[in-house]
């Protein structure tokens, strides 16, 4: 049994020791034969080696045989020339033989004190190779690999040198895959060029450079799915390797159309690099610059970010623009970091909100109490659900987890403003993130909300104060309430809170007061007809889930301190009893006749309808009269006009969908 | 005699007692009916969810009060009075559905159901090809994502995160439309149960109690 000299774990070193002790040998007797159970490599194990030599007698050359029954990727069995070159010189050379699947060559000459071996190999399979690099890389147990490989290993040295001086690996393939077990790691079709060059000093120090080629196959890195062919990607890599340490003097990738970065680190790990099988979690990043030259959207988003973001509120964006940036790794964790956003805009395809060449830069920092330089983005347009706005900019700072703003922003909204005073966001991310948010609204015209959420065209402004918003809980909560002036009188929200307000089901939960509103200011700019006079209401208990009403308890009624001139336009008179689906052909056309025609506007003492939404019914009624009769229009004075309803049941969509074309149509609704 | 006659009233006194114990339990069988009709709605993608008053169209009214419209001339009558019946289209109310204690008729149930039709249809041949399947607590995951190929795995991953979003709340919509927050976990059960027994097809995935996948 032979234990052969500790080896490299890139170079079976072992041939220049008994390249040395064999010349003599060889010349001295006519044959030789070496028999050797096990040798131990750190590369491989190979048992039952079996070599022999004889001379020609006739040329005075050397063959032999060299046999070896077991290794890693199966038996070995090929022809040996040894010939002589000058005096000090010996030539070894092998027939090629087949191993791993593949054709394999090798030659190796010791001249003087220098050595060289090279090995060449055509289509050996990934599944040999996979099995020889278990000794220097910790592959998970159900990794496989497909396809061929051919291979090139030089390696040249010194006798009186551990390690060899240069080594070149080179391996191409194409048609590659491989997965691990769960199907999260996984390739197909790959083709792949890598070349590997290592030099060694005399004191073991190694120089390492290369680089790594594919542009074809795709690949999939658990949230990350490629198409090389798309993105061809290089990666190439130049460092130092001094026992424990790697120093990378530049680590460059380059993915066409998507990436493109440098980097540079001192990594570190327990073992000798050379000596133990790569762990990669004992690893240790000592520091790292990494900068991005260039983030390409929307192929990193697909690409690399969208999978990750899957079930979240970012799963579907379309986006376009660049990014790029620096991150300083000390000790395993960043240290500081910044982007530079160019140009990126973003749209969530499900409408809940989008953004449209967003520049700036974000510095950032982890949680330390140290000053820092703030963070500046603008961007030319904006938007949350159907609230739009254009150009506006802020600053904020940002530290660990959180971000706060620097100093009151200002972010137009439709033609007027929402002006925010106070906006902090701590663990962003996290289950407990929490963000809080004060502001105050500058007058924003009705008929742009209204064109913005598909309403009817409503006249007058929107201004008012918001209340500090918090999120807890996946819930943003409205501490105060959110008051909006609006046609010349005020609507109040209270109790405000919105579950799930990122997720796919938002549910929102109100108490609205209204208070005073101008009918006349309402209804200048509907075709309904004109109303004048002020409305009361409120709204118990709404809900919206998805953006629609499900439940709600809603009263509007005419104040009853009301001094103002109430008059119903015919139109009006009309538009209310067509709702409910009577053709109401009888109403306009009889108040027309006769000496009713003199009046197009009635008096009224009150307006008053009431509808409790509950499953897709509205129940409705009104200022109660008797035996289940309800007032929605009380006339007063000469002549008076009453609208009379009997209690009852609507589907609240069929309610809507006739509102809403008598709003827009004012004409006679009727379906046969 | 006089014991045994006691003994008889005691006991039918104990028995009425008890069946006059009021105990608010989990109606499992309504709730595996109502289970089965939006598994149904579902897969088929079109079948009603029993429930849902049916939409009338806009008629006259066929109840009780006629639309009135009186008009007095203006000389004779100081009032006039035009009476319109706002409400002509009185639905029928929903049937009282004896047997069915477990309501799931609501805008949000239509809603989340809606949803998991649409979605249905690219998830379908997934199940088929055993990459996904049906868990113990009526959810979706994983199973075996090395049977789709490469460009579909962040498709799949997608296509679970929202079907399970939706799995949740639709629970959650039930247990809160019946008022009982605390059937929520019975609810999923029913759920988990109901569809890998009407659910799904033969060949499909489904988790067991333990966590191991089993096939239809």
């Amino acid at each position: 049994m032979a234990r052969l000299t500790r080896l490299s774990c890139i170079v079976p070193l072992g041939f220049s020791a008994a390249l040395a002790a064999m010349p003599q040998a060889v010349l001295a007797i006519d044959r030789f034969e070496l028999r050797i159970d096990r040798i131990e490599t750190p590369a491989a194990v190979l048992k039952d080696a079996h070599l022999k030599v004889s001379i020609d007698q006739k040329t005075a050359t050397p063959k032999g045989s060299l046999r070896i029954g077991s290794t890693p990727a199966g038996p070995i069995s090929m022809n040996l020339a040894l010939r002589e070159a000058g005096s000090q010189g010996l030539i070894f050379a092998g027939d090629r033989f087949r191993f791993a699947g593949g054709d394999v060559g090798f030659n190796a000459s010791l001249i003087g004190r220098r050595w060289t071996f090279a090995v060449t190999a055509s289509a050996i399979t990934s599944e040999s190779l996979l099995e020889l690099s278990r000794s220097f890389i910790d592959i998970p147990a159900g990794f496989s690999a497909q396809g061929q490989l051919d291979t090139v290993l030089q390696l040249a040295g010194r006798t009186t040198a551990a390690l060899p001086e240069t080594a070149n690996l080179e391996f191409r393939g194409s048609n590659l895959g491989f997965s691990n077990a769960e199907g999260s790691v996984a390739a197909e079709g790959i083709d792949l060029d890598v070349r590997v060059g290592l030099s060694s000093d005399v004191n073991g120090k190694m120089t390492v450079s290369g680089y790594l080629m594919s542009e074809t196959g795709e690949a999939l890195l658990d949230n990350a799915y490629l198409k090389l062919g798309s993105h061809p990607t290089r990666i190439g890599l130049e460092g130092e390797l001094d026992a424990n340490r790697l120093k990378i003097s530049l680590l460059e990738i380059k993915q066409e159309g998507l990436i493109s970065a440098t980097a540079s680190a001192t990594i570190t790990q327990p073992k000798n690099f050379l000596e133990a099988p790569l762990d990669i979690q004992k690893l240790k990043v000592e520091s790292a610059t990494l900068s991005l030259q260039e983030l390409r959207f929307p192929a990193v988003y697909t690409s690399y970010l969208q999978t990750a973001l899957a079930g979240t509120a970012l799963d579907s964006l379309e986006s376009s623009g660049r990014i790029s940036g620096t991150l300083e790794i000390v000790d395993n964790a960043p240290v500081s970091g910044n982007l530079v956003l160019d140009d990126l805009s973003l749209r969530d395809a499900k409408g809940l909100f989008f953004v449209d060449r967003l520049r700036g830069r974000i510095n950032w920092v982890p949680e330390v109490d140290e000053p820092m330089e703030p963070s500046s983005l603008t961007w030319d347009a904006g938007g949350l659900y159907d609230v739009r706005g254009g150009a506006s900019s802020l600053r904020l700072v940002l530290r660990g987890l959180s971000a706060a703003l620097l100093e009151p922003a200002r972010l137009p909204v439709f033609d007027g403003a929402i002006n925010i005073q106070e906006l902090r966001v701590t663990d962003a991310g996290a289950p407990a993130m929490q963000i809080q948010f004060t502001g105050e609204i500058e007058p924003i015209s009705m008929s742009e909300i209204s064109k913005a959420f598909g309403w009817p065209a409503l006249g007058g402004f929107v201004t008012g104060r918001i209340p500090r918003v918090e999120y807890k809980g996946d819930t943003l909560i409205f501490d105060g309430d959110l008051e909006a002036e609006i046609f010349d009188g005020i609507v109040r929200g209270s109790n405000i809170k919105l579950s799930d307000p990122f997720g796919r089901w938002p549910r929102l939960s109100a108490d609205l007061v209204i208070d005073n509103l101008d009918l006349e200011t309402l209804t200048s700019t509907l075709e309904f007809g004109a109303i004048t006079g002020r409305i009361d209401g409120q709204v118990d208990n709404l809900e919206l889930f998805a953006w629609a009403p499900v439940s709600f308890d809603a009263w509007l009624r005419t104040p009853e301190d009301d001094r103002s001139r109430k008059r119903i336009s015919v139109d009006a008179i009309n538009s209310i009893a067509n709702v409910g689906g009577n053709a109401g052909s009888g109403v306009a056309s009889a108040l027309q006749m006769g000496a009713l025609r003199f009046f197009s506007r009635y008096r009224y003492r009150q307006l008053a309808v009431r509808c409790v939404l509950e499953d897709d019914v509205c129940q409705l009624s009104g200022a109660p009269i008797a035996n289940n009769r309800y007032y929605l229009l009380e006339g007063a004075g000469v002549p008076r006009v009453d609208i009379v309803g009997n209690s009852g049941r609507i589907q609240w969509s069929e309610l809507l969908r006739q509102i809403a074309w008598q709003i827009e149509t004012g004409g006679t609704f009727s379906i046969q | 005699m006089k014991n045994f006659l006691k003994l008889k009233l005691t006991a039918a006194t104990l028995l009425i007692a008890s069946c006059i114990t009021i105990n608010v339990y989990f109606p499992a069988g309504a709730a595996e009916k109502a289970a089965d009709q939006i598994i149904d709605s579902v897969i088929q993608g079109g079948g009603a969810v029993r429930g849902t008053p049916q939409t009338p169209p806009v008629s006259p009214p066929t109840t009780t009060t006629p639309p009135t419209t009186q008009i007095n001339s203006f000389a004779t009558q100081p009032l006039h009075r035009v009476a319109a019946s706002l409400i002509d289209a009185l639905i029928p109310r929903a049937h009282a559905q004896t047997e069915m204690n477990l309501d799931v008729s609501s805008p949000e149930i239509r809603a989340i159901t809606a949803s998991m039709q649409n979605r249905f249809g690219q998830l379908e041949r997934f199940f088929d090809a055993g990459v996904v399947g049906l868990t113990a607590d009526g959810l979706i995951d994983i199973r075996d994502i090395s049977a789709a190929a490469l460009p579909d795995r962040a498709l799949i991953k997608r296509l679970v995160a929202e079907d399970n979003a939706d799995r949740n709340a639709l629970y959650d919509a039930i247990a809160r439309k019946n008022e009982r927050p605390e059937w929520a976990p019975d609810i999923r059960r029913i759920f988990a149960q109901r569809w890998v027994e009407r659910g799904a097809k033969p060949g499909w995935y489904f988790k067991d109690l333990d966590g191991n996948w089993k096939q239809r």
